[in-house]
C-alpha cells in the first residue's frame, strides 16, 4: 500500500516541525508591537451581584493609564453563538446589569506596563449589591431559586428528540432499570493562555492576533458584539498552544479592540492562568436521568433519559451540547422508542462550551455504565449486549442521524480477542 | 493576577553578620532569600510583602557538606535540594534525608531550592494559599487579619496551617539540630523543637545557617515515603519517615523513629507506636499494631486540604507506616 | 533602581539594565527578546515552560531573579541547536511525534538536555525525573519518553561515557 503513495502511509515531517522545537515559533505571548499597550479585564468578586456604580476617575488619572472602559463604552447589545437552529443572546461585552458568575466582565484597563495596568485595576471602585448565587443545576430550577436571566427556572432551553413509544416499548421490556449519572467539570487547561492583540489604522481597520482555534468564527462573532462591518476586521490566527475546544470562544478579543479603537495604539491582554480556571469555558457538568427497557434476550426495547446541563452564568455552546447529547442517546445503542430531553440551566458558575467531545464524553460514560448494569441485571455477558445492540451501517438512528459507517461490531470483537475476553470472562458472580 | 514582583529595595549581604544585621534593622518589612522557590511565589500572590529584600545566596560560608566522623554531618542551609539528593555521604549514611529531597517539587525546583529554605518554608492553607484575586471574594480569615478559619469555624485564631516540608519530618527522625544566628547570639536547636504550633521559632533577625545531623548507629535502616496527587510538582499530602535500628541478628528492633509530616501543622512523633516495636520481633501481627494505633493517634489531629480529607489523610498514615516498615525490614535484610 | 548586570546567554555575552524584582525569565523575554522561554503557570514554578540551563542544571527562570543570574552560563532553546543543525533531542521529538502545540516544548527539550549533558545513557527512571517538571497538555508525555529512550539507545551505541 505505502509504494503506491507518496504521502499516504507515509511519515510526512510537520511543517512547523522545526519552527516549534527551535523555540522559533511566535506564540501570541512573543509578538511585540511599536507602541504596544497591555490590558486586563476587571472581574467581579462575586457570583451574582448588581452594578450600582463603576467609579473609573482614579483608574483613569493614574500615570501610564491609557483608557479604561465599561459597559457604557460598548454597543448596548447581547450576543450569543448560533448553533443548531438556536442561538440564545444572552452575553454582554462587559456587563451593563449585574455580574452572573464570579469572573464576570465588570470593566477593562489598557497601560503602558503590567505594573501600572494592575494597580489601575485595584483603583476602579465598584458598588455592588451582591445577590444569593445558585450553583446547582437542580437547585436552580426550583421555584424561589435565584433569577440569573430573565427565564422560567433558569431554563435556558430544552432540546428534545423523540422517536417511536417508550410506553409501548417500557410495557414490552422484560426489565426496566433507572439510573442517575453525574459528570463534572473539566477545564482545557492549554499550556498557552488565551490572548489576543488588536491593532488600527487611522480609518478604523482592525487587525487582531488571537491563539485561537477558529479564527474565522472568531471574526465573524467580532462583527456581532462589536457591530462593526466584516470589512473592517482582519483576525490572524496565531501559532496556537493548545486548545481542546477551548479556544473555540470569544474571551479578551473585544476588549483590546475597543481599547485599541480607544488609545489608537496596539493593545495586549493576556489571560493569566487563574482566569483560565475562573473565567474560561470548561466542559458542562452534567446530570443524568435515565430509564432503559430492555427484553430477556438483551434487546434493547426504549430508552427515556433527561439531561440537566449546568449552563453556567452564559449559554456559550450550550445548546449543541445539549443536542448532540441526546443525539448520542438516540444512536449509540441502537434504539426505536426513544424520548430526550436536554435541559440547559443557568447557575452563577464559570460557563460551559466546547472541550473536546463536545458532550459526548458525559453521555456516553453514562450509557456505557448504563449497559453495564443491564448486563448485570440479566446476567448477560456484557460483551454479547453491545454486540446485539451495536448501531448497524445504512441505518437512520431514531433521532433522523444516518450511520453511514460504523465499525463497532468489529472494533469490539477484535479488541475482545486481543484481550483474551472469552477466556477471561466468567460471569458476573465471579468478581 | 500571578506573574511579576512588587518593587524592593535590594541587599546582597556579603556575610551572615551582615544578614542578619539587615533583618535586625528592618525587621517584619525585610523577607530573607535563598533558593526563593517558596518566597517569591508568596511575594507573587501578595501574599507576603517585601520592601527589603536580603539576598544571602552570595552570603559566604552557607552552601557546604561536611561530614566528620565524630561530629557527624554538617550541612549549610543554602545547599541546594538536588544537591543533598545526590551526595554520595548523605545516600550511604543519612539516607532517608536523600529520599526525602529527592521527592521535593520537580528537578528545576530542587536545583534552586535550598534545605534551610525547605524546613523554614511557610506552612500552608487550602483556603489561605490562593491567589490576590482569589482572596478579594472571601471575607479575610485570621492569617489575613480577620476573624474566621475556613477550615476549623471553632478555632480562635490561626491554627491550621500545615508545614508541607518533606525534609522536616526526616531530619526529625535522624535526630537532628539546625544552628540558628541572630544578632549578638547562636543557638542550637533539635528540628524538632524549631517548631512552634504553627510555624517555627526563627525571630525576625535570626537565619537558620546549618543543619547538624548526628551519626546514624550501625544497623539502622531507614526510608521516607510521601502521598501527594502527582509523582512531582506537588506538595505532600502525607509524608513519613522511619528510622529502625536493628540488632546484629536483624530479629530484634532496637530503636525505632516514626514521623509523620504534612499531616498536621508541624511533624509529629507517633512515641505509642514506637513503643509498640522498640525491643520487639517484628512480625506481621506486630506491624497491623503499629499501623492501628498511628490510625487512632493521627485521627484525633489530621487536619484537611483541599480534596484531602482528614480521614483520607488518616488512611494514607495507615499505609504509608507498613510500607515504609516494610521497606525498612527489606534494606535491613539485605545489610 | 536599574543595575547593569552581565551574564552570558547561548554563549554570547550581554549587558542589560536590570531592577532588581525583575526575573531571569522577564529579561530574556522581554529585554533580550529570546521568546523561545515560555510562561505558563502565572511565574509560579509549577508548568516548567520557562525551563532554561543555568551553569549546568535545569532551573525555572521564573523563579531566578535577573540579578541571582549574572556572571552565570545560561541557555535557552534559541541555542540548543548548533550551526543550523538539530539537537538530537530535538530531532528526536520530531521523529517521534512528541510534540502537538509545541508550547512545552522549549522547556521539556532543555530539561533533557541538561541531563544527557551529564549522563548520555539515561534510564528510563532517570530520564522521567528529568522532564517531571515539564508539564504537557496536548501529547500524554509517553512519546517523548520513547523519543529519549531513543536518544539514550542511540548514544550508548555511540559508546557514551
Amino acid at each position: 500500500m505505502s509504494d503506491a503513495f507518496s504521502v499516504i502511509g507515509k511519515r510526512v515531517p510537520r511543517i512547523d516541525g522545526v519552527a516549534l522545537i527551535t523555540g522559533e515559533a511566535k506564540f501570541l505571548d512573543d509578538i511585540v508591537l511599536p507602541k504596544m499597550l497591555y490590558g486586563k479585564i476587571l472581574r467581579s468578586s462575586y457570583p451574582h451581584a448588581k452594578i450600582l456604580n463603576i467609579d473609573t476617575s482614579k483608574a483613569e488619572k493614574l500615570p501610564g493609564v491609557k483608557a479604561v472602559i465599561t459597559a457604557a463604552d460598548t454597543p448596548k447589545l447581547r450576543y450569543g453563538i448560533p448553533q443548531i437552529y438556536d442561538e440564545i443572546r444572552d452575553e454582554p461585552v462587559l456587563v451593563d446589569d449585574k455580574a452572573r458568575f464570579y469572573g464576570d466582565r465588570v470593566a477593562a484597563v489598557a497601560a503602558v506596563d503590567m505594573d501600572t495596568v494592575e494597580e489601575a485595576l485595584d483603583l476602579i471602585e465598584v458598588d455592588y449589591e451582591v445577590l444569593p448565587a445558585v450553583f446547582d443545576p437542580e437547585e436552580a430550577m426550583q421555584p424561589g431559586a435565584p433569577k440569573i436571566h430573565e427565564v422560567e427556572r433558569n431554563i435556558a432551553i430544552v432540546k428534545r428528540v423523540y422517536a417511536g413509544d417508550v410506553e409501548k416499548g417500557f410495557k414490552e421490556s422484560d426489565l426496566v432499570l433507572e439510573g442517575r449519572y453525574v459528570a463534572h467539570a473539566q477545564e482545557h487547561s492549554h499550556l498557552e493562555p488565551h490572548g489576543a492583540i488588536a491593532a488600527t489604522d487611522i480609518s478604523g481597520n482592525i487587525t487582531l492576533w488571537t491563539t485561537t482555534q477558529t479564527p474565522f468564527t472568531i471574526r465573524r462573532d467580532l462583527v456581532k458584539m462589536l457591530g462593526i462591518p466584516l470589512s473592517k476586521i482582519n483576525v490572524i490566527g496565531t501559532q496556537c498552544g493548545g486548545g481542546f475546544g477551548g479556544k473555540n470562544e470569544v474571551t479578551v478579543e473585544p476588549h483590546a479592540i475597543l481599547l485599541a479603537l480607544k488609545t489608537g495604539r496596539p493593545v495586549k491582554m493576556i489571560y493569566s492562568r487563574e482566569e483560565e480556571f475562573i473565567a474560561s469555558t470548561i466542559r458542562h457538568p452534567f446530570i443524568f436521568y435515565s430509564k432503559i427497557g430492555v427484553k430477556k434476550d438483551g434487546r434493547l426495547m426504549a430508552k427515556q433519559g433527561r439531561a440537566i446541563l449546568n449552563n453556567g452564568a452564559y449559554t456559550g455552546h450550550g445548546i449543541a451540547v445539549a443536542y448532540y447529547v441526546g443525539a448520542v442517546f438516540a444512536t449509540l445503542y441502537r434504539i426505536e422508542n426513544v424520548k430526550y430531553e436536554g435541559y440547559v440551566v443557568y447557575t452563577n458558575c464559570t460557563y460551559g462550551g466546547a472541550f473536546r467531545g463536545y458532550g459526548n464524553p458525559q453521555m456516553t460514560f453514562a450509557i456505557e455504565t448504563e449497559m453495564d448494569r443491564v448486563a448485570e441485571a440479566l446476567n448477560m455477558d456484557p460483551l454479547k449486549l453491545r454486540l446485539i445492540n451495536a448501531p448497524v451501517a445504512g441505518e437512520r438512528s431514531a433521532c433522523g442521524i444516518f450511520v453511514g459507517s460504523c465499525g463497532l461490531r468489529e472494533c469490539i470483537e477484535k479488541a475482545a480477542e486481543a484481550v483474551g475476553w472469552g477466556n477471561k470472562w466468567k460471569g458476573w458472580e465471579v468478581r | 493576577m500571578g506573574g511579576r514582583l512588587k518593587k524592593f529595595e535590594y541587599f546582597e549581604p556579603g556575610t551572615i553578620e551582615e544578614a542578619v544585621s539587615l533583618l535586625a534593622q528592618y525587621r517584619k518589612e525585610a523577607k530573607l532569600l535563598a533558593g526563593g522557590t517558596d518566597l517569591l511565589v508568596l511575594l507573587k500572590q501578595r501574599l507576603l510583602s517585601a520592601r527589603y529584600l536580603v539576598n544571602i545566596k552570595r552570603t559566604s560560608g552557607l552552601d557546604y557538606i561536611n561530614s566528620d566522623d565524630g561530629e557527624g554531618l554538617k550541612i549549610g542551609a543554602l545547599t541546594t535540594l538536588s544537591t543533598i539528593e545526590t551526595s554520595a555521604v548523605v545516600r550511604e549514611k543519612f539516607s532517608i534525608l536523600a529520599q526525602a529531597a529527592s521527592k521535593v517539587a520537580s528537578l528545576q525546583i530542587r536545583n534552586i531550592g535550598s534545605i534551610g529554605g525547605n524546613i523554614c518554608q511557610d506552612p500552608r492553607c487550602w483556603y489561605y494559599n490562593q491567589s490576590h484575586d482569589w482572596h478579594r471574594a472571601w471575607t479575610p480569615c485570621y492569617k489575613r487579619g480577620g476573624h474566621v478559619c475556613y477550615v476549623d469555624k471553632g478555632d480562635k485564631g490561626c491554627q491550621k496551617r500545615i508545614l508541607q516540608s518533606d525534609t522536616a519530618p526526616a531530619l526529625i527522625a535522624l535526630g537532628a539540630r539546625v544552628k540558628v544566628i541572630g544578632e549578638g547570639r547562636e543557638r542550637v536547636i533539635p528540628v524538632k523543637d524549631f517548631f512552634k504550633k504553627v510555624g517555627n521559632v526563627l525571630k525576625a533577625d535570626e537565619i537558620l545557617t546549618e543543619i547538624q545531623i548526628p551519626n546514624q548507629p550501625p544497623h539502622a535502616s531507614g526510608a521516607y515515603l510521601r502521598f501527594s496527587p502527582r509523582k512531582a510538582i506537588d506538595y505532600p499530602v502525607v509524608g513519613i519517615a522511619v528510622v529502625m535500628r536493628m540488632d546484629p541478628e536483624y530479629s530484634l528492633c532496637r530503636d525505632i523513629k516514626i514521623v509523620f509530616g504534612a499531616v498536621t501543622p508541624v511533624p509529629f512523633e507517633i512515641d505509642e507506636a514506637e513503643d509498640l516495636l522498640r525491643g520487639k520481633k517484628i512480625d506481621s501481627d506486630i506491624i497491623d499494631g503499629v499501623v492501628q494505633t498511628v490510625r487512632d493517634k493521627v485521627a484525633l489531629q489530621a487536619i484537611s486540604f483541599g480534596d484531602h480529607s482528614a480521614d483520607f489523610k488518616t488512611d494514607m498514615t495507615g499505609v504509608l507506616v507498613k510500607r515504609a516498615m516494610e521497606e525498612c525490614l527489606k534494606s535491613a535484610k539485605s545489610h | 533602581m536599574k543595575q547593569l548586570i552581565s551574564l552570558r546567554v547561548n554563549g554570547e555575552p550581554y549587558e542589560v539594565a536590570v531592577e532588581p524584582h525583575k526575573t531571569l525569565l522577564e529579561v530574556l523575554r522581554d529585554e533580550l527578546e529570546l521568546t523561545g522561554t515560555k510562561e505558563g503557570c502565572g511565574g509560579l514554578g509549577q508548568c516548567g515552560t520557562c525551563t532554561v540551563i543555568m551553569d549546568g542544571k535545569a532551573v525555572n527562570s521564573c523563579l531566578v531573579l535577573a540579578m541571582d543570574a549574572r556572571d552565570k552560563e545560561v541557555l535557552t532553546i534559541e541555542g540548543v541547536a548548533t550551526a543550523g543543525k538539530l539537537h538530537p533531542i530535538q530531532q528526536a521529538f520530531l521523529d517521534y511525534g512528541a510534540i502537538q502545540c509545541g508550547f512545552c516544548a522549549p522547556g521539556t527539550v532543555l530539561s533533557a538536555k541538561a541531563l544527557f549533558d551529564k549522563n548520555p545513557n539515561p534510564t528510563e527512571d532517570e530520564i522521567k525525573i528529568a522532564i517531571a517538571g515539564n508539564l504537557c497538555r496536548c501529547t500524554g508525555y509517553a512519546k517523548r519518553k520513547k523519543a529519549l529512550l531513543a536518544v539514550a539507545e542511540q548514544q550508548g551505541k555511540e559508546g557514551g561515557r
